[in-house]
């Protein structure tokens, strides 16, 4: 059974919900479990209490549909104001674990991306933009000018490796062992690994 | 790759009909990495190879069978073991990586098979890609224990694996066909090896003199 609103996910603000949004929220579980093909725009009308030409007055196709979804990135902003390691830290593993919390969604776009469907591509690239100019910035504030772009590129190329092995090697248990806290332990380490770089004078 | 010697569209036994197999087989893994397993054809897979859609099935009964028969197929070179002698240098660490990234573009194809047939829900596909991981980890991990306790070991293995499943998953997305030749060229592995040593933090041994 879909249950849209139990699994929005946080996109951070907590204002009313507009008939847009609720669209959105629904598409983007719909899309998550059947995949893009077997998900109709009725389906998505169905699930949000709407009837086709209100969904079709916000998005004109399905296409269209999609294509916001991508273009509403998971908000991940950096929120820590302190700017110490540990907040840096704290705040790179929730990110990590909100992706966790959207898996079927990440597992649609994982899905596209290899396929090479250039509008999910394109969608990648931008979350990296974001996460590195959020994340660098932070560094930034925390250790000086040494290295926090290149220091936020290897932490986004490390934990979409790992998050994507998860996918490819446990399928339908990713999020569960990912939840673990063995796994999480080691997540930890990849961030203070990447952190390190930032920190450390390099030639 | 579409110019074939000859069609062979009967039933020659021996050294033709294991060659068509195999010129079929190598089509299909082309098409399926290229278009996903659903959105290929037997059609398709035959223009690949210059046959007629009679003549694949004369060789597989359906397109899940040319799949099925795609897993048996012995990837080029395996990941080498070798053994763990010396305590691990910087070098040594690049060739192991090197080798990694040669098995890998050797197999593109295959290798972007086995993510789309993995994404997919293909259990089979899965178990062999976990296979050749565990044959890189086991490798990795025998060299870092070289320099490192086990659990520093065990931890900077899934690291550097990490590290280069994240480059060249993204190289695939990227570049599609093209990978194979992108991530031969030394500018991408010398890259990548800085990358794990910025990342890593153990004392490794000096190069022999």
């Amino acid at each position: 059974m879909v249950q849209p609103v139990e699994r929005r996910p946080n996109f951070g603000g907590d204002e009313q919900t507009t008939t847009r949004e609720r669209i959105l929220t629904a598409a983007r579980v719909l899309f998550s479990e059947h995949g893009y093909d077997a998900t109709s725009v009725r389906m998505v009308a169905r699930a949000c209490g709407l009837t086709n030409p209100a969904v079709h007055y916000h998005f004109r196709t399905k296409r269209d549909l999609y294509d916001a979804l991508l273009a509403d990135p998971l908000n991940y902003a950096y929120d820590g104001k302190s700017g110490d390691r540990i907040a840096i830290a704290a705040s790179m593993e929730h990110q990590f674990y909100q992706w966790v919390e959207n898996i079927d969604f990440a597992r649609l776009l994982l899905r596209q991306q290899v396929g090479g469907d250039p509008q999910s591509l394109q969608y990648l690239r931008d979350s990296e933009a974001a996460y590195i100019d959020d994340i660098s910035a932070a560094m930034e504030a925390a250790f000086g000018r040494e290295a926090p772009r290149r220091a936020a590129q290897l932490a986004f190329t490390l934990l979409s490796g790992a998050f994507w092995d998860a996918i490819l090697t446990y399928g339908e248990n990713a999020a569960t062992v990912m939840r673990d806290d063995y796994y999480r332990q080691r997540i930890r380490g990849f961030i203070d690994a990447a952190i390190r770089v930032a920190g450390r004078n390099r030639p | 790759m579409t110019s074939a010697p000859q069609s062979r569209n009967g039933g020659p036994e021996g050294r033709g009909r294991d060659e068509t197999r195999a010129r079929i087989l190598i089509a299909a893994r082309d098409c399926f990495s290229r278009h996903g397993f659903d959105r290929t054809t037997v059609k398709m897979i035959a223009a690949e190879c210059g046959l007629t859609d009679a003549a694949i099935y004369y060789y597989f009964p359906s397109k899940r069978h040319v799949l099925e028969a795609l897993w048996s197929v012995r990837p080029n070179r395996g990941v080498r073991g070798t053994p763990a002698t010396e305590p691990l240098t910087p070098e040594r660490l690049k060739q192991l990586n090197d080798a990694v990234i040669d098995f890998l573009t050797d197999n593109h194809q295959l290798m972007r098979l086995m993510i789309r047939s993995a994404l997919d829900g293909d259990e089979v596909a899965r178990a062999l890609r976990s296979d050749n991981r565990a044959t890189w980890r086991r490798a990795l991990y025998e060299h870092l224990r070289t320099i490192a306790t086990e659990d520093e070991a065990s931890f900077t293995t899934e690291l550097v694996m990490a590290y280069i499943t994240g480059a060249t998953m993204r190289g695939h997305m990227e570049t599609g066909e093209a990978f194979g030749e992108i991530a031969r060229s030394a500018e991408f592995r010398e890259e990548l090896h800085r990358a794990c040593l910025e990342l890593l933090d153990v004392s490794f041994a000096s190069p022999a003199v």
